[in-house]
């Protein structure tokens, strides 16, 4: 059987170079995946056609399998492949490149001495997307699309723990809609629902991207700001307020307008638990309530 | 005129190997040490005229050893028998003032060879 | 702990004597030419070989590490004649040291982007380092061995699950335990090796193999 015919339609990509990176074999998946064949690229440094490779981690992790003939890994990660290729697959995805895993490894001669390495690579984009589905399913809240309470639990332990080992300082923000009961009363749950979602995206969509806001109860948020401390938290909630104060819902009854308060508090040295992160915000959010809605209180 | 040969390393099996290699028609008489320490009261006490001296040692090391060992008598042969053979560890020992570094695992050629040195440098420094 | 009775029978004192050796040569070896990829100066201990059962691995090995609690924890399997694990042990802060020793922080991180490079910078340096000291073992040895992607844990006392299901309560293990130390990077850590039963018989062979050459 001749295995040549088995590597140039298996579906996973195949190339080998030899040590000075010249390109020796490039397989059938490889041809169809990138824009080069075989003819043009064997015998030519990898690097004329995959520039990006001259990095040193690629670099690092192919000497060592040189040397030493173990295997390098470059497990799928969303910032990082090895070869800038279109996603395949029947489905769109939300990833503009393909997402790959690939592995680099020995090829020895008659002798056990290395003389060129391989890489498979194999296409990961179908597994990201099904991953990335399941991180929605599993880390946000159907209604609102910001995250869910479980994952704020996990966000706060992970910022307290950089807090702890690092220092690194973070805050925190609570939201809630102002008499939304009487809303929902008046104009209904699916006009209630409706008012949580525009709150949700207004916000979300008026804030970095490293900043992560969850629904904690009813019509209640949560806004974890990592690296900010009291000031750059506390005009984040003021922006908040002004945008939520500026959205108008139209029901059956006409326009309607409503507002929310906030409660404002950074971390502190002797906060060991998610509970002792949250009491802070959630009483000055509790004394904005109790002090006339609308407002922004800063934990003393 | 090579009677005293001194062998420092912790490993039992190191030394038999490092005996073995060495050329069988030599008369000597052997001492051995399993730290930098002991190799250290042996060499001021055994006055060899040869010293084989590996580097990763528990007690003391074979560096500090080398050092003592210089201090001690700075015409001393000692040669660094080791796997540690990173670059900046051989330029180490050899600006300390070892004779020689020869690399684990040893073979037969490469001891004998290290041997002849020692040898000749001896006749120079008798002659001079 | 159970002291292993029949130890000296699988495995004697004569015989660990000479993989202490040859995990000297090829761990010594393999730093020297580790040198060339990455720029370091690694001073390595005396590697101590014991003999354990399955059972008790995991606390032998706990009770083996000298620094405190929380650390990462990298493990990764080896299969070919030789069978077995790696668990190298980094302090914790390592990881920021490690990242700047491969040169690959770059400006303006977010925690996320960080984190993510700080944990590339350990599974790869994990990677590389067992690649290296088994790598050149298995040379030193005459053979070949393939790898699994590294696994690792930043926990304060990580799980170590994999071994065991692996190797069997009943079965006896050869644990060797080197410590490392990045000279000039103030970083230091614990390799372990652990190889399975099945694997004795022919480390055994090989062993004596080695010793005949001289």
């Amino acid at each position: 059987m001749d295995m040549s015919k088995v590597l140039d339609t298996i579906d996973t990509g195949i190339l080998t170079f030899d040590r000075e990176y010249k390109v020796r074999y490039w397989n059938g998946w490889m041809t169809s995946h990138s824009c080069f064949g075989p003819n043009e690229i064997i015998g030519r440094s990898l690097f004329d056609f995959y520039p990006n490779l001259k990095n040193n981690r690629f670099l690092r992790n192919c000497q060592s399998v040189l040397t030493f003939g173990n295997l390098a890994f470059f497990p799928f990660d969303p910032y990082a492949y090895l070869f800038p290729m279109k996603p395949t697959g029947l489905f769109k995805s939300e990833f503009k490149q393909m997402q790959q895993s690939c592995t680099i490894g020995p090829l020895r001669d008659e002798k056990n001495e290395i003389v060129s390495l391989y890489v498979s690579v194999r296409d990961m984009t179908e597994a990201a997307s099904q991953q990335e589905k399941l991180i929605q399913l599993t880390q946000l809240d159907p209604l609102t699309g910001a995250y869910n309470r479980r994952s704020l639990t996990f966000f706060i332990k992970e910022e307290l723990y950089r807090f702890k080992r690092y220092h690194r300082p973070f805050s925190v923000v609570m939201i809630d809609i102002d008499h939304f009961k009487n809303i929902n009363d008046q104009h209904g749950h699916l006009f209630g629902d409706e008012v949580l979602k525009s709150v949700s995206l207004s916000m979300q969509n008026n804030m970095r991207k490293l900043n992560r806001l969850a629904r904690y109860g009813g019509e209640e948020f949560c806004c974890i700001l990592p690296e900010t401390d009291l000031k750059g938290a506390s005009a984040l909630a003021e922006k908040f307020r002004n945008l939520i104060a500026g959205l108008t819902f139209t029901s059956k009854e006409g326009p309607v307008s409503i507002t929310a308060s906030f409660g404002v508090a950074t971390v502190e040295e002797d906060m060991d638990s998610v509970e002792a992160v949250l009491k802070k915000p959630d009483d000055a959010l509790y004394r904005a309530k109790t002090s006339g809605r609308n407002k922004m209180v800063i934990a003393a | 005129m090579l009677k005293k040969i001194l062998i420092v390393d912790d490993s039992p099996v190191a030394i038999r190997i490092l005996k073995v290699c060495l050329p069988p028609e030599l008369d000597v008489e052997f001492m051995e040490a399993k730290n930098g320490a002991e190799g250290l009261e042996c060499f001021k006490r055994f006055k060899p005229d040869l010293t084989f001296l590996d580097l990763t040692m528990p007690v003391m090391d074979g560096f500090e050893a080398l050092e003592e060992m210089l201090k001690v008598d700075n015409k001393a042969l000692v040669i660094i028998v080791s796997a540690d053979v990173q670059k900046q560890v051989v330029d180490r020992v050899m600006s300390l003032g070892a004779f020689l570094m020869v690399y684990k695992p040893p073979s037969r050629n490469t001891i004998q060879a290290a041997v002849n040195k020692a040898v000749a440098k001896m006749q120079e420094m008798r002659v001079s | 702990m159970t002291i292993l009775k029949d130890a000296n029978v699988l495995f004697s004192e004569e015989e660990k004597s000479i993989l202490q050796e040859v995990m000297n040569i090829s761990f010594g070896n393999a730093v020297a030419e580790l040198a060339e990829i990455i720029d370091v100066l690694i001073r390595l201990s005396v590697p101590s070989v014991t003999l354990v059962s399955g059972k008790d691995f995991q606390r032998d090995l706990a009770n083996k590490i000298e620094i405190t609690p929380p650390y990462n924890s990298i493990e990764q399997s080896f299969s070919g004649k030789l069978n077995g694990y790696v668990f190298m042990i980094f302090p914790e802060g390592s990881e920021k040291k490690l990242t700047a020793l491969l040169g690959d922080y770059q400006e303006h991180l977010d925690p996320v982007e960080e984190t993510r490079l700080e944990k590339g910078a350990l599974i790869e340096i994990g990677n590389i380092l067992t690649g290296a000291c088994v790598g050149k073992l298995v040379d030193v040895l005459d053979e070949n061995v393939s790898f699994t992607p590294p696994r690792l844990e930043m926990a304060s006392s990580p799980s170590w699950q994999t071994p065991l299901n692996l190797i069997g309560q009943e079965s006896v293990v050869i644990s060797v335990k080197t410590e490392f130390k990045f000279m000039a990077h103030d970083i230091n850590g614990y390799f372990f090796l652990i190889t399975n039963e099945e694997s004795l018989h022919w480390f055994k062979k090989a062993l004596h193999t080695f010793m005949e050459q001289f």
